[in-house]
């Protein structure tokens, strides 16, 4: 079993220093941090613009609907579509998860008084949303595009980690359904 | 023969990187490293004399400049940590906690170890010995790898070659000696090719990347960076928030 462990250890640390010696190299801190953080502000920021839109996705109303309709060509355009829509929405929220950690760690990067541990629960915590991210998308994939709804909940929760003063101050969205006119007879 | 040619290549490699490190004026700029490197080839030359004409002296020779090597070694990954993070501070004191835990596990092992009744640290034979303060300093490369990383702190082309030249040695070192300490003398004759290729190969590495010069690199602080800590998480958790509420609408009500 040692044996094994000691090899393992090994193995990682060939390929550690591999990539690492492959690696592109960042250039001079704070060019390439400031050309990029537009960008990567406008990413963030962007979250939320139409959540409206987003919020059919994993709306099991409109599955039963179509389901009742019994026509098999409909479910199949539907399932496709709302499969497709289903993963840009979570490859956009991992794009701008792994953008607020980009920005996190190149701020954190010059901080003199860090907070290891809260740093590493941050650190934690995005690398499990984004891993949530991963799974969903998966069981998208494999599934009906409804079937995560209960994920995204979760991870609705676990974004949502503030304190209690923060959280009443987050302006309610509308129930979508409301607001949107459906195409619904 | 061929144990011969390793060896002097070996050599060769280590004065080329010495007069290039002389020359260029670099050893300033990493001087543990550079010292490892003349106590290398100073031990290199007064073993290669003790094995033919003193051998009875070679093999106490032998173990005590490796440990010296070994103590060298761990003192090159903290001028590494140094020189790579002296801009960083937030990242330095990721790093120092990181190298903290590993040794503080490496201590605990040791004495777990010792109080089951199992020789682990100083383990049973010297090779064992050497062994297990390589996996502390497998270990502390690591952490300083991903803490490189994961900060994306600049690496400079010398500064990658040299950790990542020492990480490639100290792996194989961990490997072979794990093989011998299981396989015993079998093994030796193996071992005597193993090691000096692997370290030729991180001389080789090391020799590749600090021939080339390198600017220093200077760091813009950004208006941002004089933010305190606790201010980041806030503010970092405000921007999750802004994620939240997109899918907070997905999520349904």
């Amino acid at each position: 079993m040692n044996l094994v462990l000691f090899f393992l250890l090994a193995a990682v640390a060939v390929w550690t220093s591999v990539y690492f010696l492959r690696a592109k190299g960042v250039s001079a801190a704070g060019d390439d941090a400031q050309a990029a953080r537009p960008a990567v502000q406008s990413l963030i920021h962007e979250a939320g613009d139409l959540p409206f839109f987003w919020d059919a996705i994993f709306s099991e109303a409109d599955w039963r609907f179509i389901l009742n309709e019994r026509s098999p060509l409909l479910t199949e355009l539907f399932t496709e579509e709302r499969r497709a829509l289903a993963v840009q929405w979570l490859n956009d929220r991992a794009a701008r998860i792994r953008a607020v950690r980009a920005k996190h760690l190149e701020n954190s990067r010059y901080s003199q008084d860090l907070n290891v541990l809260a740093e590493l629960k941050l650190l934690a915590l995005f690398q499990y949303l984004i891993v949530l991210c991963g799974c969903m998308s998966l069981v998208v994939r494999v599934a009906e595009p409804t079937a995560p709804r209960k994920l995204a909940l979760h991870f609705e929760k676990m974004a949502g980690r503030l304190g209690p003063g923060q959280e009443a101050a987050i302006p309610r969205v509308p129930a979508p359904a409301e607001e949107l006119p459906r195409s619904r007879p | 023969m061929l144990t011969l040619l390793i060896w002097w290549g070996g050599v060769l490699l280590e004065v080329l990187l010495l007069v290039r490190g002389i020359r260029a004026k670099w050893m300033s700029r990493f001087p543990i490293f550079y010292s490892y490197h003349v106590f290398i080839l100073l031990e290199a030359l007064v073993l290669f004399g003790l094995y033919r004409w003193a051998s009875p002296l070679y093999s106490p020779t032998y173990w005590t400049c490796e440990w010296i090597g070994v103590i060298l070694g761990s003192l090159i990954l903290l001028e590494i940590y140094r020189v790579a993070l002296r801009q960083y501070p937030g990242t330095a004191r990721m790093a120092r906690n990181l190298l903290g835990f590993v040794l503080a596990m490496a201590v605990a092992k040791a004495l777990v170890g010792h109080s089951y009744g199992r020789v682990w640290w100083p383990a049973k034979t010297y090779a064992e010995l050497e062994r297990n303060l390589r996996v502390v300093q497998v270990f502390a490369v690591l952490a300083i790898v991903v803490v490189m990383l994961v900060y994306a702190i600049p690496r400079a082309r010398h500064l990658k070659g040299i950790l990542a030249g020492y990480g490639l040695y100290v792996a194989a070192v961990v490997a072979s000696l794990t093989l011998l300490t299981r396989l015993g003398d079998s093994f030796q004759p193996v071992l005597t090719y193993v090691q000096p290729l692997s370290y030729n190969l991180a001389l080789a590495i090391w020799t590749v990347a600090l021939w080339a010069p390198e600017k220093e690199r200077r760091t813009v602080t950004t208006a941002i960076a004089s933010e305190d800590h606790p201010t980041l998480v806030a503010r970092t958790k405000e921007d999750l928030e802004h994620i939240r509420l997109g899918l907070r609408g997905a999520a349904g009500q």
